[in-house]
């Protein structure tokens, strides 16, 4: 499948300070998280394909635009949705004003851009509010406000930066399951920046993690939060024959742990399936409920990669 | 045909402008009063060149009078300079109200990011903000102006003022057009540094009374008029009144002067506009 965005080479400094070094991401249609902590350099990300930043000798593709020249810029600014981090929504306008005039800057007609201006903000649940001046609207509503505006030209692409920020449980659930349903219901393409991995777990098939300014990994949610491969969860039909297991699979050249969350074993390496261990049970009386490959959590791998030193 | 990228922007604008009532009432009070007392005066001065004392009443008698006595002759075009010259100190104040806050309360905002987001040049942007400003300081200074012109077009016999100066519409047209440019200019680059618009206001006000009080100061010290040349409010009379073909025995130096040196601010004010726009658009 045809990225939408892609990045080659990408290097940006800020003076001194390099705030991305050598990225090369290709981020597919569907929900991508941008992973990171403080500084990781997410923001420069965003600006990067934004076209606000415009790095020398990188290459960059933001849905088939190059932001590097004037008309790519203003080319992927109709195809992207931004929704920025802090706050935005300037005072004495209601959610219809502001959203129809961002609706008409993006290049909608008077009409057309009040008639999507409500559709979008009945997406988001704002309802006679609207016509509030924005000043006067709380956290949730001013970021409900700001995702339509994102969505008010329909752009294929979101760029979502912390959209949940500042929101109670209730409001980010409900932020989340819109944030799902752009992308499951609507097709678009949503790269949500964020430091909240259960967010980024909840909403995203697919994540790029960034740490000081380098891209540490990306792929699927699915994948990297699969095991090594050679650890097993086991289920016993018995618990309490696990020492008698445990002391034959030694024995056989495998590693059981137990943990207390269960009961764990590490296979010999090279070994990709699970039969040496069922032998080794049958041969000890030993019946075997379930088998499963063991997961990690996206924080454990999240951390493991932030603990790891930069591949140069 | 389709609107230029900025219109949006700046209808916004004009919109958000028009919504509070009282700065509004307040700020065109004395445009409005400057541009009736004019044209009345134009009024009763055709009137009474025609000798019309019998539509006029009293008012008009008496100016008939004293135009026989003093030997007064109409002259629009002077009087246009001179609603000009009366009406400037507002035209700051207007185009100060307007302007200052536009840029700095869009950065205070946080809404800079939410246009650049958009299909939008740094130059639309600055173009629709410029727009917005100097819509409401063209409805303060042109449109009286051209009120004024209007009302001796009017009150002329056989539209006589059009035939034999209708170059002063034009010359009224371009006054007009470069004050309000000129001010519009120099609101968003006071606006584009401050963080608050009341000290863009204070800003635009310095920016203004200072060069005109110290050109002032220097030429009474060193004897030579030509360095009122220094004052925007100076300059600005002096290249409209040469627009508008008025005779000046006190602005004694070459018009060109005054064109450079009212150039040479809004070059700055664009630089600091264009620098400060695009740090915005970095930082954002």
């Amino acid at each position: 499948m045809q990225p939408v965005v892609r990045l080659d080479d990408l290097s940006v400094s800020y003076g001194s300070v390099r705030a991305l070094a050598d990225v090369n991401v290709e981020i597919a249609a569907g929900t991508t998280g941008l992973l990171g902590p403080n500084g990781a350099g997410k923001t420069t990300l965003l600006k990067v394909l934004l076209g606000f930043l415009r790095p020398q000798g990188a290459s960059v593709d933001v849905a088939g635009h190059d932001p590097s020249t004037r008309a790519g810029r203003l080319g992927l600014r109709r195809e992207v949705g931004y929704m920025p981090e802090g706050s935005c929504l300037l005072p004495q306008m209601n959610a219809v004003e502001t959203v129809a005039t961002l609706g008409r800057i993006s290049g909608m007609d008077g009409p057309d851009a009040m008639a999507r201006a409500h559709e979008v903000l009945d997406y988001v649940g704002l309802d006679e509010a609207r016509y509030r001046d924005v000043a006067t609207y709380s956290t949730g509503m001013q970021q409900r406000v700001k995702l339509a505006q994102a969505l008010v030209h329909d752009p294929p692409i979101l760029l979502l930066d912390e959209p949940t920020n500042g929101l109670d449980p209730k409001g980010r659930i409900r932020m989340l399951d819109l944030v799902s349903t752009l992308a499951t219901e609507h097709g678009k393409s949503v790269l949500l920046c964020s430091h909240l991995l259960p967010d980024v777990e909840r909403t995203c098939d697919h994540v790029v993690v960034l740490h000081q300014g380098h891209v540490r990994a990306q792929g699927t949610i699915a994948d990297m939060t699969r095991g090594d491969g050679n650890w097993l969860k086991l289920e016993l039909t018995d618990p309490a024959q696990a020492d008698t297991l445990s002391d034959a699979a030694r024995a056989a050249g495998m590693e059981l742990e137990n943990p207390g969350e269960g009961l764990r074993v590490r296979l010999p390496a090279g070994i990709r399936d699970a039969d040496p261990l069922f032998r080794v049970a049958l041969d000890v009386g030993v019946t075997i409920a379930a088998v499963e490959p063991t997961t990690r959590s996206l924080e454990e791998v999240f951390m493991q990669l932030l603990d790891e030193e930069p591949a140069r | 045909m389709t609107a230029p990228r900025f219109a949006p922007l700046a209808w916004a604008g004009i919109r958000l402008g028009w919504k509070r009532k009282l700065p509004l009432l307040l700020l065109y009070t004395l445009p409005v009063g400057w541009m009736l007392f004019f044209s009345a005066q134009i009024f009763m001065l055709y009137g009474a060149e025609q000798g019309m004392s019998e539509i006029g009443g009293p008012m008009m008698r008496a100016m008939i009078t004293a135009k026989r006595i003093f030997k007064i002759t109409l002259d629009v075009k002077f009087l246009i300079s001179t609603f000009f010259l009366y009406s400037r100190l507002f035209a700051v104040l207007l185009i100060a109200w307007f302007g200052c806050g536009l840029l700095c309360e869009d950065r205070r905002a946080g809404a800079h990011v939410l246009y650049f987001s958009r299909p939008l040049t740094r130059l639309d942007y600055v173009l629709g903000r410029w727009c917005t400003v100097f819509f409401y300081g063209a409805l303060g200074v042109i449109v009286p102006g051209m009120f004024i012109v209007g009302s001796a077009a009017w009150m002329s016999p056989d539209w006589q003022f059009v035939r034999d100066e209708g170059e002063a519409v034009w010359g009224t047209l371009a006054f007009g057009f470069l004050t309000v440019a000129f001010y519009s200019t120099l609101s968003l680059a006071v606006s584009a540094v401050a963080s608050k618009k009341s000290f863009a206001m204070m800003a635009m006000f310095a920016l203004v009374l200072l060069p005109h009080a110290l050109s002032r100061i220097l030429a009474r010290l060193l004897g030579e008029r030509a360095w009122r040349v220094l004052s925007p409010l100076t300059s600005l009379g002096k290249v409209g009144n040469h627009f508008l073909d008025v005779r000046q025995q006190f602005y004694q130096w070459p018009t060109w002067w005054s064109a450079a040196s009212l150039c040479a601010i809004m070059l700055v004010c664009c630089c600091v506009i264009a620098v400060r726009i695009r740090r915005w658009e970095v930082v954002a």
